[in-house]
C-alpha cells in the first residue's frame, strides 16, 4: 500500500505539489496524467525518494519514506523520462552495477541480467556499448534496470514518450505482463495509454490532485449522459413521439436513417427502439473528454 | 556500497577520453618539469646558486673589477659565469660594446672592510640591451644576497646582538649603462648593494657557506612541489566533472533513486578521486625518491593534506554549480587563489618569513625536504588546512543532500545564507537575533580574510597606496560583519536599537575571533608580547569592531539610512586602522 498524505513540494516559492493525497492499493496499476508542469514528475520522484517532500507524509508498506528511504527505494524500480543511462559501459555491466548497488547476490547478478535482457529483446547486445544503442533500445535497457532488483513497485514515467509506434506498443505489452504481479505508478501524457493500462486514474493540474478514480467512475462522474448513434431501418414517428416523451431521453440529431441521442440509461433507449436498430455506435466522450473537462484546456 | 561505487567510478575514469588525455598531458609535463628540475639541482651541488635564467658553463661573460676576495671566489665557483678580471674603465667600454653582460666592481679594502664589520660597496653595471645582462644582473644578486645573509648570521653569532643594523639598498637593472652611472653619480648612491657592518670578524666564511647551502636546499624543495602540486590541481577538476556530468546528463538522477544515503554518493566521488591522487603522489614522490630529487618520502603526508583541501573546494564548487559553464568561472577564480595561497605561504617561507607561513602544508614540505620540520610545525601546517577540509566537506554534504542543487531553481548563497541564520534561531525570539549575528560575525572573520587578501593583492598592485588597503579592509570587514545583521533582519523586524544591538553582537563575535587568531600568531612568533596583544586588542579593536557594525546595525533596521550609516561605520573602522597606523594607539 502506498500513501501519500498531504505531501507538498516547493521550490524556492514554486509549489511543484500541493497537498496530494493518493492511496494506492498493492497491485494496482496507476495512471498519473496531467499537462506539462502539472507536478506529475515531482510526484514520481518523490515517491521514488529521489525528491523530499516539503511537507506532509509518503508512507509505503507502513513505512515512512523519510525515515526509511534505503529499505523502501529497495522495493522501487523507477524508470525516468529520459532513461538517463552512462554512455561508456556495456548493456551487461550497466545492468550489474545497478543490480549489485541494489543489492541483488552477485552469484545471481549474471543470471538476472541474462533473464532481462532476454525479457526486452536485447539479449544479443549485452557486449555493446550504451552509446551505440538506438532511442528505443536505451529506453528498453532502463527499463530492464528498473527491474533488475524485481521490485514490488515499479514507476514509468512517459515510458513510450518519443518511441516509434511499433516500440511503444511493445513497451505497453510488456507493461500489461507485468500488471500481474506488480504495483505499477504510471506517468503519461497519452489518455489512451492509460485508460488501456490503468486500473485508476490520477488527474493532476497545477500541483494538485483534480480527480482520482477509475476509468469508468472518472467518466461517469464527469460525463452525465452518454451519446449514442443509432441507425434505425426507417424513422417513423411512432418512434420519434416515444423518444420526445421520455425525459431521459434526448434527440441530437435526426438523420435520413440514423438518430444520434444522448441519455443517461443505454436500457430505455434500447427498450423503445428494439428490433429497429440496425447499427449502434458509442459515442461517449473518452477519458481525454474527461481531463479537458478538468484541466480545462488541451493537453500539448 | 560505496566500495561498489568507487570502483565503478574509477573504471569509469580510467575509460574516459578526457581522463586519458588529460593523465597523459599532466604525465608529459611532469616529465618536462624533472629535468629541469635535475638541472637546477645539478647547478646548485656545483656550487652555483638557484636561478631561473637559462644556459650553460661560461653562458654569462661578466666583467669583475677588484683583487680576490671571498665574495669573488663564490662568484667563480659558478659555473654560468665567464669572469674576466679588468680595470673598472675597460671593463666599461666591454660592456657598452657588449663583450660583458655585467660589470661588478667592488672596493679595494673590500675583504678587510667585511671582516672588521664596516660598510663596503659592491657595484653592479649593466647593459639591459644586451639579454644576457638582466641574467647576469639576477644572479650576481642571488650571490649578493646570499653573501650579505651570511655576513649577518656571522655577525649575530659572534657578537650575540639581537638585531643588526643593516641597511640593504636594491636597485633594478636601468635601461643603459650610461644612465646606472649617472643615477649613481648624482644620487651619490654607489652601491647597488650596501652593507653596514661593524667591528670584528670571525669564522666568516663558514657562515656564508651554511646560509648559502640553506638558501639553496629551500629552494630545491620549493622545485618539489612545482612538479607534485600538478597533479593534485589536475585531479580537482575531474571531481568537479564527476560531479557535474551527473547533472548535465542526468544520471545522477538514478543515483538519487539508489537505496543509499545521499552524502555516500558524494563521498564515493570524493573517495574515487583521492585514490587516484594518492596513487599519484605515491607514484611520483617514491620515483622522485628513487632518483634522488627529493630527500624524505614523508612529504607525502602534507601532500595528503593539500590534496584534500583542493578536493573540498573543488567538491564544494561541483556540487554547488549546476552546470559546467556554472562551475567554470569559480573553478577559475578559485585555483587562482589557492595557488596564491598555497605557492605564496610556501614563498614567504623560502623567504624566510617561516612562522607566518608555517601554517600552508606546503611550507611543511620545504621543512620535511630540509629535515627543519618539527611536530609543532606540523600540527601548524596540517591542523587548519584539515579542519578546513572538513567543514567544507561537511558543508558539500549538505548541499548535495538539498534537492534544488539537483532538480529545482538553486538557491542563491544568500538564501544559504538566510537558511542557515533560520536555523539558529532561539526558542526565546528575544535572544534570537543576537545569537545569529553573534554567529556570523565568528563567520565574517574567514569571509574576510579570503577578500582582504584577493582584493588587497589587487589594489596594493594597482593603487600602491597603504590607504586604499586600509580603506578596502575596513569596509570588507563591515560588509562581512554586516551578514549576520540582515540575516536577523530577515526573520525579525528589528528596530533601530535591536539593530545596534544585533550589530555589536555582530561586531563582538569578529573580534572575538580576530584576537584569538591574532593571538595565536602572536604566540607563534613574538610569545612575549601575546598576553599584551590580546589585552590591547580586546580593548582598542574590539572596541571599535563593536563600535562600527553597531552603527551600521542601526543602518540595517532602519533601512532608509541604511547608506549613511553603512558609510560612517566604515569610516570609523577605517579611522582606526589609520591611528593604528600611524602608531597613535
Amino acid at each position: 500500500m502506498i500513501e501519500f498524505l498531504d505531501v507538498s513540494k516547493l521550490f524556492g516559492d514554486h509549489k511543484a505539489l500541493d497537498n496530494a493525497t493518493i492511496r494506492i492499493e498493492d497491485g494496482t496499476t496507476i495512471g498519473i496524467v496531467g499537462p506539462n508542469g502539472a507536478g506529475k514528475t515531482t510526484l514520481i520522484r518523490l515517491l521514488c525518494g529521489i525528491l523530499n517532500p516539503t511537507s506532509g507524509k509518503i508512507i509505503i508498506d507502513g513505512l515512512d519514506l523519510q525515515k526509511h528511504p534505503t529499505e523502501i527505494k529497495k522495493k522501487i524500480g523507477y524508470l525516468p523520462e529520459e532513461p538517463n543511462l552512462y554512455e561508456r559501459p556495456k548493456a551487461g555491466e550497466l545492468l550489474e552495477y545497478f543490480g549489485l548497488l541494489y543489492g541483488v547476490p552477485r552469484n545471481k547478478i549474471n543470471q538476472r541480467v541474462d533473464e532481462l535482457l532476454n525479457l526486452v529483446g536485447l539479449s544479443d547486445r549485452k557486449d555493446w556499448r550504451v552509446s551505440s544503442f538506438s532511442k528505443g533500445m536505451r529506453q528498453r535497457l532502463a527499463i530492464s534496470r528498473a527491474l533488475i532488483h524485481d521490485p514490488k513497485i515499479i514507476v514509468f514515467d512517459e515510458p513510450t514518450m518519443g518511441l516509434d509506434p511499433l516500440t511503444s506498443r511493445k513497451i505497453r505489452e510488456f507493461i500489461t505482463t507485468l500488471k500481474k504481479e506488480k504495483t505499477i505508478i504510471l506517468c503519461t501524457h497519452y489518455m489512451y495509454e492509460a485508460e488501456q493500462l490503468c486500473d485508476k486514474i490520477a488527474i493532476i493540474d497545477k500541483g494538485k490532485i483534480k480527480a482520482y478514480d477509475t476509468v469508468e467512475n472518472l467518466k461517469s462522474s464527469y460525463i452525465k449522459e452518454k451519446t449514442f448513434k443509432i441507425g434505425l431501418k426507417g424513422i417513423k414517428k411512432e418512434i420519434l413521439d416515444n423518444i420526445s416523451s421520455d425525459e431521459n431521453l434526448r434527440i441530437e440529431e435526426n438523420g435520413d436513417n440514423y438518430l444520434i441521442i444522448k441519455t443517461k440509461s443505454y436500457e430505455n433507449l434500447k427498450n423503445i427502439l428494439k428490433e429497429e436498430i440496425t447499427y449502434f455506435e458509442d459515442l461517449t466522450p473518452s477519458l481525454e473528454e474527461v481531463f479537458i473537462k478538468l484541466v480545462g484546456k488541451k493537453d500539448d | 556500497m560505496i566500495k561498489q561505487m568507487v570502483k565503478w567510478e574509477l573504471r569509469r575514469l580510467f575509460k574516459n577520453r578526457k581522463f586519458k588525455i588529460a593523465f597523459t598531458l599532466q604525465l608529459l609535463v611532469i616529465l618536462l618539469i624533472i629535468p629541469l628540475f635535475g638541472s637546477y639541482v645539478k647547478a646548485l651541488e656545483e656550487g652555483g646558486f638557484f636561478n631561473l635564467s637559462v644556459g650553460g658553463k661560461g653562458y654569462l661573460p661578466i666583467g669583475i673589477s677588484s683583487e680576490k676576495n671571498s665574495l669573488t671566489n663564490i662568484i667563480s665557483e659558478n659555473k654560468r659565469f665567464d669572469i674576466l678580471w679588468i680595470e673598472e674603465k675597460e671593463g666599461m667600454e666591454l660592456l657598452r660594446n657588449g663583450r660583458i653582460s655585467a660589470l661588478l666592481v667592488i672596493e679595494k679594502d673590500f675583504e678587510e672592510k667585511i671582516r672588521s664589520y664596516r660598510s663596503s660597496s659592491v657595484q653592479i653595471y649593466i647593459n639591459t640591451q644586451n639579454p644576457k645582462s638582466v641574467s647576469a644582473y639576477s644572479e650576481l644578486n642571488s650571490i649578493l644576497l646570499g653573501f650579505r645573509d651570511g655576513a649577518i648570521e656571522a655577525r649575530i653569532r659572534d657578537l650575540s646582538i639581537a638585531t643588526p643594523n643593516i641597511e640593504l639598498i636594491f636597485q633594478p637593472p636601468t635601461t643603459n649603462i650610461e644612465s646606472s652611472q649617472n643615477q649613481n653619480t648624482a644620487q651619490g648612491q654607489g652601491p647597488v648593494n650596501t652593507t653596514n657592518i661593524p667591528e670584528r670578524p670571525s669564522n666568516f666564511q663558514e657562515q656564508i657557506e651554511r646560509t648559502r647551502a640553506s638558501f639553496e636546499d629551500e629552494r630545491g624543495g620549493y622545485i618539489v612541489l612545482l612538479v607534485l602540486l600538478l597533479p593534485l590541481f589536475l585531479s580537482g577538476g575531474m571531481l568537479i566533472d564527476l560531479l557535474i556530468s551527473e547533472k548535465e546528463r542526468r544520471t545522477g538522477e538514478m543515483l538519487l533513486a539508489l537505496p543509499i544515503e545521499r552524502e555516500k554518493i558524494f563521498y564515493s566521488k570524493f573517495i574515487s578521486i583521492m585514490t587516484i591522487i594518492l596513487f599519484q603522489l605515491l607514484f611520483w614522490v617514491l620515483a622522485l625518491y628513487f632518483f634522488g630529487r627529493i630527500a624524505n618520502p614523508l612529504i607525502i603526508l602534507p601532500l595528503t593534506i593539500t590534496a584534500i583541501l583542493l578536493l573540498s573546494i573543488t567538491g564544494l564548487i561541483g556540487v554547488y554549480s549546476k552546470n559546467y559553464k556554472d562551475s567554470a568561472l569559480i573553478v577559475t577564480v578559485t585555483f587562482i587563489l589557492l595557488f596564491l595561497l598555497l605557492f605564496g605561504t610556501s614563498t614567504l617561507y623560502v623567504a624566510g618569513l617561516k612562522e607566518v607561513a608555517a601554517i600552508s602544508p606546503l611550507s611543511l614540505v620545504i621543512a620535511i625536504e630540509n629535515g627543519t620540520y618539527s611536530l609543532k610545525e606540523a600540527a601548524i601546517s596540517i591542523l587548519p588546512s584539515l579542519s578546513f577540509s572538513l567543514v567544507l566537506i561537511y558543508l558539500s554534504t549538505v548541499l548535495y543532500r538539498k534537492d534544488e542543487f539537483y532538480f529545482g531553481p538553486r538557491p542563491t548563497i544568500s538564501d544559504l545564507i538566510f537558511e542557515f541564520a533560520g536555523k539558529l534561531q532561539f526558542n526565546r525570539k528575544i535572544f534570537s537575533p543576537y545569537i545569529i549575528s553573534l554567529i556570523f560575525g565568528f563567520i565574517a572573520i574567514f569571509i574576510s580574510i579570503v577578500f582582504e587578501i584577493f582584493f588587497g593583492i589587487i589594489t596594493l598592485y594597482f593603487t600602491e597606496s597603504i590607504f586604499a588597503i586600509l580603506l578596502l579592509w575596513a569596509t570588507i570587514e563591515e560588509f562581512s560583519k554586516s551578514i549576520g545583521v540582515f540575516s536577523a533582519k530577515k526573520y525579525y523586524p528589528l528596530k533601530w536599537h535591536e539593530g545596534m544591538l544585533a550589530g555589536m553582537a555582530s561586531g563582538l563575535g569578529f573580534a572575538l575571533l580576530e584576537n584569538i587568531i591574532f593571538t595565536f600568531f602572536t604566540l607563534n612568533i613574538f610569545p612575549d608580547y601575546a598576553v599584551r596583544v590580546f589585552i590591547m586588542r580586546t580593548f582598542l579593536s574590539g572596541s571599535i569592531h563593536i563600535l562600527s557594525t553597531g552603527v551600521i546595525g542601526i543602518g540595517i533596521a532602519e533601512r532608509k539610512y541604511l547608506v549613511p550609516f553603512f558609510l560612517l561605520g566604515i569610516l570609523i573602522h577605517f579611522v582606526y586602522n589609520l591611528t593604528v597606523l600611524q602608531g597613535v594607539l
